[in-house]
């Protein structure tokens, strides 16, 4: 009985060297071993054909993983690059646009600024002139120094609009496909 | 002497910071350069993912548009492959995601045209089995089909494109133990299906 016993042990203990080699093996090929690890490991390979088998099995699976050659299409670096070059100068103009349109937006609003004063009195002039409400003549003036606010807010909306259509003609692609 | 000094300063500037900085202006030249560089790493692993030519194909380009677009967002101090797999990894998840939208409104509303999008058959799904001639590759091709695509995903980037555990863990966007155990598992399902197909 005590046989049996002690066999199974020494079969339990040979069945978790094995177990700790091969976890040992990946390991190695996935992170890195302690020195004390890779010693040990060493010399099991050198006594285990078993484990150096496997060992083998797994370099051989990896070196096929990393050797196996794929085919690349021939024009795939020149096509990319000529859609990303028009892309780029797509960016660019639009980014000239956008300064452009910052930069009209600031002189506009430093003349709104500075010519509020004399706008005023002529929206006064003209209320007094044909007998309007003041009420009225204000929101004339008022009209008059939003108006380039709310056509940078329209052409904003538009270009959003715009990049959002795209945005989804780009992605229908896809869908199509 | 200042220019010299500048010139030596640049050679001797890393290679992601350089890059870093001509994303940041959108250096037509540079991103020539790496379109070339990484034409063959990206497209393997777009077409190992994806499992059809013509969609790496497509998302190739769209990569390199997503490049250009946010150049800015690359801190130059990770390796630049890193952030190039993280991006193409997510259009193709993006892809699934639309497919699987646009299946499924196929499926409420068939009447809407089109068949839904169906994954392709599992030897379909493996680009390898296009490459015949080598028998290796087309166990390699056959066995890749069969494993997860969480597993295959890692196996590509660990052992095709090098990539240290750490900078798995950013593409995938999982933790580092997460990387480590699908690393092992993957290893272990692509030996055993090897030795299947081998047997």
């Amino acid at each position: 009985m005590r046989h049996h016993v002690d066999d199974a042990k020494s079969a339990g203990t040979d069945n978790d060297l094995h177990e700790r080699a091969r976890r040992l093996i990946d390991m190695e090929r996935v992170e890195r071993l302690t020195a004390s690890d890779q010693r040990w490991l060493e010399d099991h390979l050198a006594a285990c054909e078993r484990c150096a088998n496997w060992a083998s099995a797994t370099d051989a699976a990896l070196r096929v993983l990393r050797t196996t050659p794929v085919s690349v299409p021939r024009d795939l670096a020149t096509s990319a690059q000529f859609v990303v070059r028009r892309r780029a100068n797509e960016l660019r103009a639009e980014h000239t646009r956008n300064v452009a349109l910052a930069i009209g937006c600031t002189l506009s609003w430093v003349f709104g600024v500075a010519s509020a004063p004399l706008v005023w009195k002529v929206c006064a002039w003209l209320g007094a002139t044909f007998d309007l409400p003041r009420v009225i003549w204000v929101l004339g003036f008022l009209t008059w120094w939003f108006v380039p606010l709310s056509v940078m807010g329209l052409v904003i909306l538009w270009q959003r609009r715009r990049w959002e259509s795209e945005s989804r003609v780009f992605g229908s692609r896809w869908e199509d496909r | 002497m200042g220019s010299a000094i500048h010139l030596y300063a640049l050679a001797m500037e890393p290679e992601t910071r350089a890059v870093a900085r001509g994303l940041r202006r959108r250096d037509p030249e540079l991103l020539d350069s790496l379109i070339a560089k990484y034409e063959y790493r990206l497209y393997r692993y777009l077409l190992y993912l994806t499992g059809s030519p013509d969609t790496a194909r497509e998302l190739f380009q769209e990569t390199w548009l997503r490049v250009l677009a946010c150049g800015h967002q690359y801190d130059g101090v990770t390796r630049f492959e890193a952030w190039l797999f993280s991006i193409a990894r997510h259009l193709v998840i993006d892809l699934g995601r639309r497919r699987q939208m646009a299946s499924l409104d196929e499926m409420l509303e068939p009447e809407k045209g089109g068949g839904a999008w169906e994954p392709p058959a599992p030897e379909a799904v493996s680009p390898l089995t296009q490459f015949a001639g080598h028998e290796q590759t087309e166990k390699l091709g056959a066995a890749l089909a069969q494993l997860l695509p969480i597993y295959r995903e890692v196996l590509l980037l660990r052992f095709q494109e090098d990539l240290s555990l750490e900078e798995i863990a950013a593409v995938v966007k999982a933790p580092l133990s997460t990387v480590k155990s699908r690393l092992y598992r993957g290893l272990n399902a692509a030996r055993e299906l090897l030795e299947a197909q081998g047997s």
